[in-house]
């Protein structure tokens, strides 16, 4: 894993927990298979805003267009997209 | 079976499957968590389940499924059929209390369940409560399940007994139900809506006749079983002999890839699906050259996303498809143009009423508006359902005659529409409180109701934001007299009882709710401070 996609995973890691401890629930399950989409963390519009975030965040730009979405709905998918442009 | 002998027997609704499955039996009905099945595959298994079905001491005209995106959930949907039964679809992702009240008021005595959905079984039965015969096609061996609470009968794979031969089709009464589905209830119940085989059968002839659908399409299913636009995907697809591709749940929001690796001909989806694609910079000219048709409805259709969609599917026929679950799926449609095509607020128009149905926009009063005044939109033809489930008094309401129409029963849409010159109609909104989120209909009422149990507060309030080009992407709630502190408690009991779609995304602790003059909550003025950012 690169420093970049370290610091992208920590970064939404933040963000899920926060959004967790917002409906009660414990950050155990947070691992790189975590769907940010399909466990109701984020709905489709805030998925869109979390890449905007972290586009302007780390100065990058996210091209999802040769992944799965299996793959880049999770938490370990997303911050290898994002750290590879 | 429903054995009204008023109504003579005619062929059941999956007759156009098995038509296909005799002409067809070696090409491809169904590719689905990436296996492909044929129609004498599918049809064989559907058959298998039909039996295990007709065997059943206790006979009911329901069956119910709990499964999802699976060859289980297909296979059932054709075994009840055949088995002359009506299904009715459960969803895993909804709240184990909204399931199982639709389940106890379907009355089904018997659930179909996939492999995907044993995990969500057993607290799907401990709030049962109540006898239920499963039928689990997928396991081999009892050991292999989860332990179950209740009382139960078993039916498992080494039960079923596949036939050599296809089936014949079943005769059933026209009027019986081809299968309920349930929507948002403003009493804070799931409203259910019974749709018959007839009214089944008219859509799918219609919509066969007016598209060109061969046996070599490949039809997207991205809707999920419960939302009646899947129905459309399932027999119109299998009516034309044509392959079923059903998108897996991570791909639904973002389908790009999926359409192409798949190579599918006909895509069909909510305006909410190219929205997100393009928010993700997936939605790339001339991305989906192999597709024919695209259908969207739903939700209102955004002039800037068709412009886009036609983009990325230039060999693509874009068509706008407006109806109810209570009209059978669709009841208009609209060809979009891209160099003529008018709008209005940056809409796409929903077109005409298919000509077999006629249509009356009348206003408050239930008087027909003059042309080219706005008015609710009422329905009337051979996609009419009867009424709601078990429910005379809303059914009173909203199936209605309309003076100096003549007897004939018309749908109140509850559609705010305008019609032009050339008979094209155009969407413009609401005349109560039900919003679409994502394509999914919703009650603002419904979500109020389980608010006022989560907070013991009356004073609530449910406004659809953020809302862009006419589509809500949430829910925001407001309270008052309850303490801030509370967020957490009231979103955790709102996920018990809602699906995700109608959860608030974020709740504002007032002190008071404003008024308006009439004295009742200002919703207008709270979106309105929402736009403000205030």
């Amino acid at each position: 894993m690169t420093e970049l996609e370290q610091e992208i995973r920590e970064f939404i890691t933040t963000k899920v927990k926060k959004r967790l401890e917002r409906f009660g629930l414990t950050d155990e399950a947070i691992n790189d298979e975590f769907s940010l989409t399909e466990s109701g963390v984020f709905d489709s519009i805030e998925f869109v805003e979390l890449m905007t975030d972290v586009e302007h965040q780390f100065n990058v730009s996210v091209n999802f267009e040769n992944y799965d979405p299996g793959e880049f709905t999770t938490l370990g998918g997303f911050s290898r997209c994002a750290a590879q442009g | 079976m429903n054995t009204d002998q008023t109504h003579p027997l005619s062929k059941a609704v999956i007759e156009g499957f098995l038509q296909a499955a005799a002409s067809y039996p070696d090409r491809p009905a169904l590719d689905v968590e990436d296996q492909r099945y044929t129609y004498r595959q599918l049809a064989l298994k559907a058959a298998g389940l039909a039996g295990a079905i007709g065997e059943q001491p206790f006979q009911h005209d329901l069956v119910a499924f709990l499964a999802n995106r699976s060859i289980t959930a297909y296979a059932a949907i054709a075994g009840i059929l055949m088995a002359g039964k009506g299904y009715v679809p459960l969803n895993p992702k909804f709240p184990k209390e909204r399931s199982t009240n639709m389940y106890r008021q379907s009355g089904c005595k018997m659930l179909i369940v996939g492999r995907e959905c044993l995990p969500y079984l057993p607290e799907f039965l401990e709030a049962l409560d109540q006898p239920v015969t499963l039928l689990l096609p997928e396991v081999e061996d009892p050991d292999d399940l989860p332990a179950i609470p209740g009382q139960y009968t078993l039916i498992i794979a080494g039960d079923l007994t596949t036939p050599e031969k296809l089936p014949a089709t079943p005769e059933v009464d026209p009027r019986s139900t081809a299968y309920l589905l349930f929507t948002s209830g403003s009493t804070g119940a799931p409203k259910g809506i019974p749709v018959p085989h007839d009214n089944l059968r008219s859509f799918v002839a219609y919509i066969c006749r007016r598209y060109d659908f061969t046996p070599d399409d490949r039809f997207s299913q991205a809707y999920d079983l419960t939302f009646d636009p899947s129905v459309w995907d399932m027999f119109v697809c299998w009516q034309s002999g044509a392959c079923l591709c059903v998108v897996p749940p991570a791909s639904v929001m973002a389908p790009a890839k999926f359409i192409k690796d798949k190579e599918l001909t006909v895509w069909s989806s909510a305006p909410s699906v190219p929205i997100f694609t393009a928010k993700l910079k997936l939605l790339k000219p001339g991305a989906f050259p192999d597709l024919r048709y695209s259908f969207f409805c739903a939700e209102p259709l955004p002039v800037s996303i068709t412009r886009q969609w036609q983009l990325a599917a230039p060999n693509s026929i874009i068509e706008n498809l407006y109806g109810l679950t209570e009209t059978t799926i669709v009841n208009t449609h609209y060809r979009w143009d891209p160099e003529n095509s008018e709008s209005k607020n940056n809409i796409v128009p929903i077109g005409q009423v298919f000509y077999n149905h006629r249509y009356c926009i009348v206003n408050e009063d239930m008087k027909p508006v003059e042309p080219g005044i706005s008015g609710e939109l009422c329905l009337s033809g051979p996609q009419i359902t009867r009424g709601y489930w078990k429910d005379p008094e809303k059914t009173r309401e909203q199936y209605i005659a309309i003076p100096g129409q003549g007897e004939r029963i018309w749908f109140k849409t509850g559609d705010v529409v305008q019609e032009d010159d050339a008979g094209c109609l155009y969407f413009l909104g609401r005349v109560d409180q039900q919003v679409k989120i994502r394509g999914f209909r919703v009650e603002l009422q419904e979500i109020e109701w389980v608010l006022r149990q989560a907070t013991r507060s009356d004073a609530v309030m449910a406004v659809p934001w953020p809302v862009k080009e006419g589509i809500a992407d949430g829910i925001v709630a407001y309270i008052s007299g309850v303490p801030g502190d509370r967020e957490s408690e009231i979103l955790t009991y709102c996920q018990e009882k809602l699906p995700d779609y109608m959860v608030p995304k974020r709740i504002f602790f007032l002190e008071e709710l404003p008024l308006n003059v009439n004295g009742k909550y200002d919703r207008k003025l709270l979106t309105q401070q929402l736009e403000e950012g205030i």
